[in-house]
């Protein structure tokens, strides 16, 4: 079966991509194929603790983080120049992933035989 | 005085100016910047919507030079500025 990225740009929640990136991948993972998530600029904000998005009537993205494990998904990678630019920690978001320099970060994505990007 | 209503990221739409004569107000995807370093000096006032900065899990980050509004202050500042500039 061909393997999948899915790749998060988007900040939430000024447009529905991150909904539609993690309807996606859990979509195809229930299938059993081989999937990975893959973050990058704005996208990393999704990964903010202590998100209040009841007070915009949004949907709680950080709830759908917590089911990459009843998945099964662990291929999470990160750009550092992104968590960088940004003055985020890795450690303090809502999910593990490998930090990568953004050359390592695109040599990674090329190993997936199809690509999402929201 | 003029005050520009800001909807985007930072990394996605540059910020304006700096403009000293003009305030501008953080809503939506914009509540981003209010935890980047922001000069004072670059505008007036910045204020950023309470609502979106908390949504987004931003509260803990956002910068000292920033004052948080709710709806209702916000709605305050259209009345006491002119013109108001979607940015």
């Amino acid at each position: 079966m061909k393997n999948l990225a899915v790749i998060n740009s988007s900040a939430p929640y000024g447009c529905s991509n991150y909904r539609e990136s993690i309807d996606l991948l859990l979509a195809n993972a229930s299938y059993d194929r081989p999937v990975a998530l893959f973050f990058v600029g704005d996208g990393l904000y999704q990964l903010l603790n202590n998100q209040a998005p009841e007070t915009i009537e949004a949907k709680d993205i950080s709830k759908m983080f917590g089911l990459l494990d009843l998945y099964d998904i662990e291929d999470i990678y990160f750009c550092q120049q992104s968590l960088t630019q940004r003055n985020l920690d890795p450690q303090s978001l809502l999910v593990e992933g490998e930090v990568l320099s953004p050359q390592q970060w695109f040599a990674q994505l090329a190993r997936y035989d199809q690509v999402v990007n929201f | 005085m003029m005050l520009l209503i800001l909807t985007k990221s930072p990394f996605i739409k540059a910020l304006p100016g700096p403009i000293e004569h003009a305030s501008i107000i953080l809503t939506q995807d914009a509540v981003i910047a209010a935890t980047l370093p922001l000069s004072l000096t670059d505008y007036h006032k910045i204020y950023a919507l309470a609502d979106d900065v908390s949504a987004r899990g931003l509260t803990n980050q956002v910068n000292d030079t920033i004052e948080i509004i709710s709806y209702a202050q916000f709605v305050a500042l259209t009345l006491t500025h002119q013109p108001l500039v979607n940015w």
